[in-house]
């Protein structure tokens, strides 16, 4: 959670502030967090500690166990913030588009480089952007 | 089969929390349950995934429709009306 905390912060995302209220987040909702086998959601309500939208992805060397009943252990936790609700909401929803399909969730946690994840989600993008292309003309 | 339509009060709308308390209420029926954004006209998406239900992009004041086809769809169709009605009273 701090690991994926500082990777916002290094980003110029948002402040160390933010990490802390991810922190609280988790320890006060609990594991709901682990929102597919295997990965976690770090995130906490838009506020003033957000800069600019945007994610972090840190991937675990050691998986770790959050007491989720079914999506224990995590390799990968997606560090995630937004300004504002909507943009939070939307942001989500392209996150999940990118995790729902099980063979590309399944490269993300198999890629060893930032390299590799970045051409997944480019390539998720890429035909996302096409299929929204698609059902616009229809 | 059960369709119902409901507006979502949720200030952070179906957002992580809620998604996740949508979906597990959602699983503990025998029925097929299948949900969409009607607000932005978005596909359907099983009710039971947190993931599906976080594609919806469901924010505050967007109404979802939920279809229900199964031996328990007049229990599943009651509660889920009353959990999104009540904005999740007791359930985050």
């Amino acid at each position: 959670m701090r690991a994926s905390g500082d990777a916002l912060v290094a980003g110029g995302i948002t402040t160390p502030a933010y990490t802390d209220q991810m922190i609280a987040t988790v320890e006060q909702l609990g594991p709901y967090i682990v929102i597919a086998p295997g990965i976690a959601l770090a995130h906490a309500r838009p506020s003033d500690a957000v800069l600019r939208p945007g994610l972090s992805w840190v991937t675990l060397a050691q998986p770790v166990r959050f007491g989720h009943k079914d999506n224990d252990p995590v390799t990968l936790v997606v560090g995630l913030a937004a300004p504002d609700s909507s943009s939070h909401v939307q942001a989500l929803a392209t996150l999940a588009g990118l995790l729902d399909d099980r063979s590309r969730r399944d490269t993300l946690l198999r890629a060893k480089t930032p390299r590799d994840v970045l051409a997944a989600i480019v390539e998720y993008e890429r035909t996302h952007a096409a299929t929204e292309a698609v059902s616009g003309s229809e | 089969m059960k369709q119902l339509r409901v507006k979502v009060m949720n200030t952070v709308g179906l957002h992580a929390r809620p998604a996740a308390v949508f979906a597990s209420e959602a699983g503990r029926f025998a029925s097929q349950i299948r949900v969409r954004n009607a607000t932005r006209n978005s596909p359907w998406a099983d009710a039971k995934s947190i993931l599906s239900v976080l594609t919806l992009g469901v924010e505050q004041h967007h109404e979802i429709e939920i279809v229900i086809d199964g031996p328990d769809e007049e229990q599943a169709a009651a509660e889920l009306q009353r959990l999104i009605s009540s904005d999740f009273v007791g359930k985050l």
